[in-house]
């Protein structure tokens, strides 16, 4: 029988699919794991966003041969055990999500961003957000809670 | 107002018979029965009542023909509503521990709903708002509710809500009284306790009241409500319930549901809207790996398969012949055959009837004569249409994301020909909807799948299939006939307005999604004269709701209609809405609001950066946007800075939840006023993915959104879902004009369509 180990969050998991299954598919169905979620199924709206070694990318066109052998993250593994990071506490601070199903893509786009820009500008959150569509119409939510983590984040020490 | 007024005397003549209880009532009641078995006390309050209230509004009958074919596009079969269940009734309960359940059967999908019936509840029984469990939209479990749209929820049941828990408190009043030895005069209620006033160390709380009980009364209609000067609950932007899951991965959305054996099913659909099928061949699909099973009857044709992935797979392995589609009907020709094929009309203009408009513009020196056009837009909800279906033996269960569990139940049950009782539906979180979620369309495919093959069948669209098979805004052909008397003031108002009002294959079934009281002006500005018609004209695509019905289109060709009008009187936008206002003080103090929050300094001439203004009425609710805007002349795209919205709501439950419900308004009507439009032609949409769609995004929605409330908490609950959605075209094109001179007419503006009315500004020929 097929099989193909991946590494999500951290953790190794073994699946019953060869390695030309998507990763969408595999997260939601074989993991159980809903939080990243089916919007379009061609990389357009951003709904599936996950990170591979901390890039983005877009789960519903991805097989698990691009990702074997590398670290995914999802929605599911940005929080530290019972401590929000520092984007879904200004979610909350924020109230952004409004029917909430495109807010783990917009949450892992904004922890990409953030990791690789800590204090980013208005047009840094465009370029990096303008591929996660929301029709709850929450942009200016989003833009002002990526502000608020920016703060949230420079605040707290990092640990070493 | 005459929707608000035909409200409240049914509200009036419902109350009136609920009096009593009887043990017929109660013995149909078996949601009710086991609930009251499990002890405490409970206010219940009738179905009947709640959808009359409910029904009474203009955008609360999607639900079409009471026989028939409900939408020709839809799997066949015959539907007959059975119109209100008697049997079913809602409640709000205090257990015998002292915890509070209220069951509803609306759904919540991010509105704030939930929130705000809990803050309703809580305020007037006098709890912390954690005290209140909220059951919604689990139709097993909850009462029958017509469905959640057409900003109705905060209006219609929020009131039966803060009743329902006022006649609770006044009952906790009377057995707290009972227990502490004292008449009930002498007692009061604060969290979660009946104290005596005068001695208030004599106190029992509502655990101890409700414990060992089993009762129940009926809401009271007259039932004493808390002074809102008093209000510590209601009108607090606490924090919305239903975040925190929705930023750590953790909200249920139908597509969530994970049901023991599921198997995926795919539909093998016409390429066309209209094609029937000629033939089908599954030879190759069925060699294929996890494929299960194959079905096809009549036009409706599926399959099978372990895992999502082999199921699409296999549905492309497919080879179906089907008949050609060939109506030369495209979206550029569409407003001809709806305005050709439109009906008798109605008149718009409420009890008066329509003025004489023809007769005063036949006199004045300089009549106006506009037309505007939107086209077909999509819902586009970024979760598709789904469900799961499990039919067994003794009935079915459906787990879905839909805005109406019971219209569900009806539809799944009728197709299997099941007692509507022997469905369970469980309305899981949808992930977007506007409209789009209301007639059940996955459910009824994977009932039929599920029947047939005896698994669990979970139905997901792809997204091509939302563009090309779900149901859509219809386009809308409007005519304005107006102009100035010799005081500067509008003298007459003509509008017709034509609109994709029925679709071919069920042309007896009409969907009066254009139409909107706010197509009448005379219900907003002082104008005389008055003549509104809607014309429901034929519909290449299956019409439907989508946020806020007609108002944006109604209210786009009005406003920019009154700026031209304005000009012409030699005044300021502003100004000239605030002379035509007065009548209408709640718009004319939300109109003064947002223009002194943006600090509406309009250019004069072609400045590049513009400033517009628009209004509307919807759902007893009042908007005021301004719209800061600046056109690239090169490009032809508009950027929105800054849009300033001024919102009386009357009671304000939740700022917080409400800002948001503004905000998202806004930028979800900023995209199909610049950049949507489905686009057609023989029955087959081309544009049928997100990028060539092209909704707005991060980089191109409005940049900075401020919202103002005007609250006075002694006015009834408006809607708040839709109102904030109607101005924003108009507004935008307002703004537009201010920046570059030029007036659109046409949905949606976009940067080609900018340059070609810049061309013609500038006395070129425009180009295709």
């Amino acid at each position: 029988m097929a099989s193909t180990t991946i590494t999500i969050n951290g953790e190794e998991r073994t699946v019953p699919v060869d390695d030309t299954a998507t990763l969408l598919w595999v997260l939601r169905d074989d993991l159980q794991m809903t939080g990243t979620k089916f919007g379009c199924g061609a990389a357009q709206c951003g709904a599936c966003t996950i990170l591979i070694d901390g890039q983005p990318g877009r789960a519903c066109i991805t097989p698990l041969s691009a990702v074997v052998g590398k670290d995914v993250t999802t929605i599911e593994g940005i929080a530290e055990g019972d401590t929000l990071s520092p984007l879904q506490q200004a979610w909350i601070e924020e109230q952004v999500p409004q029917c909430g199903y495109c807010q783990s893509g917009q949450l892992m786009s904004a922890t990409a961003l953030l990791a690789s820009n800590p204090n980013p500008s208005d047009e840094d959150i465009d370029e990096a957000m303008s591929g996660n569509i929301c029709r709850c119409g929450t942009y200016t939510r989003i833009r002002r809670a990526i502000k608020r983590a920016a703060e949230i984040s420079a605040a707290t020490p990092v640990a070493d | 107002m005459r929707f608000g007024v035909a409200m409240m005397a049914t509200r009036s003549e419902e109350g009136d018979s609920m009096t009593q209880l009887t043990d017929t009532r109660l013995s149909r009641r078996g949601l009710i029965q086991s609930a009251v078995a499990a002890g405490g006390l409970m206010i219940v309050w009738n179905a009947r009542e709640a959808v009359a209230m409910q029904a009474s509004t203009p955008v609360a009958t999607p639900v079409p023909a009471p026989e028939g074919r409900v939408t020709g596009y839809d799997p066949p079969g015959t539907f007959t509503f059975d119109a209100v269940p008697q049997n079913v009734d809602s409640y709000l309960k205090v257990n015998e521990d002292g915890s509070i359940t209220l069951a509803t059967g609306k759904v919540e999908f991010g509105q704030g709903i939930r929130t705000g019936f809990m803050q309703l509840a809580a305020e007037e029984l006098s709890v912390p708002v954690e005290t209140i469990t909220t059951i919604m939209g689990e139709t097993d479990k909850v009462p029958f509710d017509i469905g959640t749209f057409g900003s109705l929820s905060t209006q219609y049941t929020g009131p039966v809500i803060r009743g329902a828990a006022a006649t609770m408190r006044e009952w906790l009043k009377e057995l707290g009284a009972t227990e502490l030895g004292v008449a009930v005069e002498e007692v009061d209620v604060e969290n979660g306790e009946v104290f005596v006033i005068a001695d208030t160390a004599k106190r029992v709380d509502y655990a101890t009241l409700a414990a060992g009980k089993t009762a129940m009364r009926d809401i009271a209609a007259d039932v004493p409500l808390k002074d809102p000067s008093t209000y510590t609950i209601v009108g607090q932007p606490i924090h919305r319930v239903d975040v925190p899951s929705k930023v750590n991965g953790t909200m249920i959305f139908g597509i969530d549901s994970q049901i023991e054996g599921m198997v995926y099913g795919k539909l093998i659909r016409p390429p066309a809207l209209g094609a029937t099928l000629v033939s089908i061949d599954f030879s190759a699909a069925e060699a294929m790996e996890g494929v299960l099973g194959t079905y096809v009857d009549g036009d409706f044709a599926g399959l099978i398969a372990e895992r999502y992935e082999q199921a699409e797979a296999a549905a492309k392995a497919v080879v179906a012949e089907w008949t050609e589609v060939n109506t030369g009907i495209t979206h550029e020709n569409v407003h001809d055959l709806i305005v050709r094929t439109a009906d008798e009309g109605i008149n718009w203009d409420g009890e008066e009837g329509p003025g004489d408009p023809d007769s005063v513009l036949a006199t004045l020196k300089n009549p106006i004569k506009n037309v505007f056009k939107t086209p077909y837009v999509n819902h586009m909800p970024i979760e598709p249409k789904n469900a799961v279906v499990s039919v067994t033996e003794d009935g079915a269960e459906v787990w879905t994301s839909t805005q109406s569990p019971f219209d569900v139940r009806t539809y799944v049950a009728t197709e299997l020909g099941l007692p509507v009782d022997a469905v369970i539906v469980h309305a899981q979180a949808p992930g977007g909807a506007f409209g789009s979620k209301i007639i059940p369309r996955a459910e009824v495919e994977a009932a039929r799948l599920s029947k047939h093959f005896g698994k669990p069948v979970r139905i997901l669209w792809r997204r091509e299939e939302e563009f090309q098979y779900a149901q859509y805004r219809p386009a809308t052909y409007a005519e304005i006939s107006t102009g100035l008397d010799e005081n500067g003031r509008v003298a007459a108002w003509k509008y017709d307005l034509y609109y994709g009002g029925y679709y071919p294959e069920n042309a007896t079934v009409r969907t009066d999604s254009a139409s909107d009281w706010s197509a009448n002006i005379a219900e907003i500005y002082s104008v005389p004269e008055v003549s509104t018609w809607l014309y429901a004209g034929q519909s290449p695509l299956p019409p439907f709701y989508w946020r806020v019905n007609g108002a944006a289109a109604n209210s786009f060709a009005r406003e920019v209609t009154l700026n031209q009008l304005a000009e012409e009187a030699g005044l300021d936008p502003v100004t000239f809405r605030v002379n035509h206002l007065q009548e209408n003080p709640r718009l004319l103090a939300v109109l003064n609001k947002a223009v002194e929050s943006a600090g509406w300094t309009p250019g004069v001439g072609s400045t590049g950066q513009g400033y517009g203004v628009a209004v509307a009425i919807d759902a007893n609710s009042f908007v005021a946007e301004v719209v800061k805007v600046s056109v690239d002349e090169e490009t032809g795209a508009v950027t929105i800075h800054e849009v300033h919205a001024a919102v009386d709501p009357g009671l304000l439950v939740n700022p917080s939840a409400a800002t948001r419900q503004v905000e998202g308004s806004i930028v979800l009507s900023t995209s199909p006023a610049l950049y949507e439009a489905i686009e057609f032609e023989n029955g087959k949409v081309t544009n049928n993915m997100i990028g060539l769609y092209g909704p707005t995004n991060m980089g191109t929605s409005p940049r900075e959104i401020t919202v103002n409330f005007i609250s006075d908490p002694t006015q009834p609950m408006g809607g708040l879902g839709e109102p904030a959605v109607a101005p924003m075209p108009g507004a935008i094109a307002n703004a537009i004009y201010d920046a570059i001179g030029v007036y659109l007419y046409e949905l949606p503006m976009r940067p080609e369509n900018i340059l070609a009315a810049i061309a013609e500004r500038d006395g070129a020929t425009p180009t295709a």
